[in-house]
């Protein structure tokens, strides 16, 4: 199950034409990926590529790309949700790659087991990619079964995984290439001729970890031991999914039955006593791909109508319908606790204030972007620049250490603007002083409010070391208030030629 | 501007013959202090209450800014305690000509952080609807916008989403405000020398301000002169000292007027 052919522009070789895909490795050019055509004429993986083109002259060949090979899969996997929420990539062996998925309790959604392996491959089918699959109680066993029997769609009936396994050759055990042929020297081909071994000689009989890896892998197969699946998402507890008859292929229909289905979400979020904190909606494109629209809030919300509304901000156009999606979901994958809100009682209209200023601030950050809404948080720092910053919205407030006497400007140039100042003392106030080409006279001013550098944080350039600042506040003739300060002490921080200089930092009221 | 005109003189003329503003009785003091204010400036400070609906502010420049949003937010006080947001809405290319709200500086004029709600959007276009969904959701006192161009249109929206709401709207202009706009109020704000600091009479002391109501639906238009007591977290008006503040000032509208 590789990509090539899929990629854009390019279609697959026919059927009795041998094709390979070569890799470049330390070895030269290795053969990686084989269609049937060329599996018949008996080239194999790992074959040099001369070799290979030695015993088929007429072999086309393309260089692998495994990256692309596993984005694919891993796209696969996503759309794969629309089976189970559970879907894992199998990548441990090249050529080898599946996906694994965790059917337990959604088989009867698709009338039975066999229905289920049915409508995979059909609909794998359909998305161009001709795949196997097998259905058994543990992943090692449909694996196997996959990939070694003959028949169509096999499945292992429940608690028989021994009998269906027994027939199967060795290296359906998902075996390294060394533990494959020391099990064929001592002439045991098949699963089942492991089954009377005592497991303690099996494992000791071959020196080396392959010993414990063959029982390791024949108790996985058999489930004597879990194995447990890492799915490509977190499966979420609460989803609503709806299957349409025709693909859909406008976006506004899409969306239209998507909100029906949020609906659905939150009847489940409600019974349940939970609010969603992230909301997806996937849609099931029919050819084998996923496209999903996210939407965070910054509190756990159950309303159908705040949660519409914040895809709605989104945009519904960012769901990439393509040739169009034959099946929706709307899910949850993360909630939380949320109490019923009464909202009638004096008690409770603080917390229902709040909950609608978060519901404000969800909407405007849907919009315009996480960076853009925030609440300022006062940080301990004597640098007025470094002293605030914007919270996201979602962040728990920190204890703010402001002290109300301090006097400071109500808007703050960050960075600050360099001003010609005229002082009549060196270390004085500036009496005169030019900003934005604007000269004004000092009427009045207060200060100098010394800042030292905080020579504790490594400084933003090396060869310029933080200085001292002194602030002023200044009045103007004419009323404006200003926050200008001089960086640099005369005679004492003006090494290296550097004078000090004036800046404007800031706008009072 | 013909127009615009016509359309202010009947409204004028209504609230002078019949409809006085309703909170203008609530101040006892007022007669008494009027007959000691020097001409053009006026004593009530009720009209500064905030109300609901949208109100403009015309400032000159860069001082004239924080001016404007100064006296935004003392008259936040006016209306009482109240611990609902207080949103100020700015283009980002705003922010880097004019300087981005200091909470520390916001601080003094009793508004503390955990009351503001900070919204830096790319557009203007972006700006006037976060204004509007922030109205709208009804969770802030007084929502502040920085923006320069709004439309008739726009401003009618900001306006309806403000009375619906019951919240204060405030759209800040740079330059001379004689736009077409919806505003209930529009006012010329400008920063006044301050009187001296009582302790240092070298130093600037509390900010002062001179505002202008130039056009207005519900009343008269006059001029306010007040100062901010970031202690009392007290609005008053400015009280003029011999020769300094108030005297001079109010001498110099009277000759412009």
């Amino acid at each position: 199950m590789t990509a090539w052919g899929k990629r854009p522009g390019r279609s697959p070789p026919p059927d009795d034409q041998p094709f390979a895909l070569v890799e470049r490795t330390a070895r030269g050019l290795v053969v990686s990926g084989l269609n049937d055509a060329a599996r018949r004429l008996g080239l194999s993986f790992g074959q040099a590529h001369a070799d290979a083109c030695a015993i088929a002259p007429m072999l086309e060949s393309a260089p692998a790309e495994p990256e692309k090979d596993q984005a694919a899969l891993r796209r696969l996997a996503l759309w794969a949700e629309r089976w189970t929420p559970m879907a894992a990539v199998d990548d441990g062996r090249p050529e080898q790659e599946g996906l694994f998925l965790d059917v337990t309790g959604a088989a009867h959604l698709w009338g039975g087991e066999a229905g289920l392996l049915k409508d995979i491959r059909a609909r794998l089918l359909k998305a161009g990619i001709v795949a196997r699959a097998a259905m058994a109680d543990t992943p090692g066993a449909a694996w196997a079964l996959a990939r070694y029997t003959a028949r169509e769609d096999p499945i292992a009936p429940v608690g028989e995984t021994r009998a269906a396994l027994a027939g199967l050759p060795v290296e359906g055990l998902r075996l390294s290439a060394k533990a494959v042929s020391l099990l064929h020297r001592f002439g045991l081909r098949r699963i089942g001729d492991l089954y009377p071994l005592p497991r303690a000689g099996l494992a000791r009989r071959f020196r080396g970890p392959e010993g414990l890896e063959v029982v390791g892998q024949l108790d996985r197969a058999l489930g004597l031991v879990d194995e447990a699946l890492k799915g490509e998402q977190r499966p979420s507890a609460y989803r609503a999914w709806q299957a349409f008859a025709e693909p859909v292929t406008v976006v506004e229909a899409a969306a239209l039955r998507a909100e029906a289905l949020v609906g659905d979400l939150c009847a489940a979020l409600e019974r349940d006593g939970q609010g969603a904190r992230r909301v997806l909606v996937t849609g099931f494109r029919v050819d084998g791909r996923a496209t999903v629209l996210e939407a965070a809030l910054g509190a756990p919300s159950r309303s159908p109508k705040h949660i519409l509304r914040l895809l709605k901000e989104k945009g519904w156009e960012r769901l990439d319908l393509g040739f169009g999606v034959d099946a929706l979901m709307v899910s949850a994958p993360v909630a939380e606790p949320l109490s019923a809100v009464q909202t009638d009682s004096e008690a409770t209209r603080a917390e229902a204030d709040a909950a609608a200023r978060a519901a404000l601030v969800d909407r405007l950050a849907a919009r315009l972007g996480e960076q853009a809404v925030g609440r300022p948080v006062l940080r301990d720092s004597w640098l007025p620049e470094r002293s605030e910053g914007l919270a996201p919205p979602g962040a728990p407030g920190a204890p703010a250490a402001a002290d109300a006497d301090e006097d400071r400007p109500l808007l703050l140039l960050d960075p600050p603007e360099p001003i010609e100042a005229t002082a009549e003392l060196p270390e004085g106030a500036p009496a005169r002083f030019v900003w934005r080409r604007v000269s004004r006279r000092v009427k009045r001013f207060t200060g100098p409010e010394r800042l030292s550098p905080e020579w504790w944080r490594p400084p933003a350039r090396e060869d310029r070391p933080p200085r001292t600042r002194d602030y002023y506040k200044l009045e103007d003739e004419d009323g404006g208030r200003w926050w200008v300060f001089r960086e640099g002490l005369y005679g004492r921080e003006d090494e290296g030629g550097r004078q000090p200089t004036w800046w404007m930092h800031g706008v009072f009221a | 501007m013909r127009t615009k005109s016509e359309l202010v003189v009947p409204l004028r003329l209504v609230t002078q013959t019949g409809l006085t503003p309703a909170s203008a009785g609530v101040r006892t003091a007022a007669p008494e202090r009027a007959a000691q204010a020097g001409p053009g400036a006026e004593r009530d400070l009720s009209v500064l209450e905030p109300l609901a609906g949208l109100e403009e502010a015309a400032v000159a420049g860069s001082g004239g800014v924080a001016a404007g949003l100064g006296l935004w937010l003392a008259r936040l006080s006016l209306k009482g305690v109240s611990q609902r947001l207080v949103a100020v809405v700015s283009p980002r290319a705003w922010l880097s000509e004019r300087g981005r709200l200091f909470a520390r500086g916001a601080l003094r004029f009793g508004v503390p952080p955990e009351r503001l709600l900070v919204v830096r959007t790319r557009t203007e276009a972006d700006a006037l609807w976060a204004l509007e969904e922030i109205l709208r959701a009804g969770a802030a006192d007084l929502a502040i916008g920085a923006v320069e161009g709004a439309s008739l249109t726009q401003t009618r929206r900001l306006d309806m989403a403000a009375r619906e709401a019951g919240s204060a709207a405030g759209l800040i202009r740079v330059g001379s405000g004689e736009g077409l706009s919806a505003a209930r109020r529009r006012w010329r704000v400008t920063a006044l020398p301050s009187a001296a600091d009582p302790w240092d009479p070298r130093a600037p002391g509390s900010p002062r301000w001179r505002a202008e109501l130039v056009r207005r639906r519900d009343g008269p238009p006059g001029c306010w002169e007040v100062e901010w007591n970031h202690e009392t977290h007290r609005l008053h008006l400015a009280e003029g000292l011999a020769g300094d503040g108030l005297g001079q000032t109010a001498r110099q509208v009277a000759a412009a007027g």
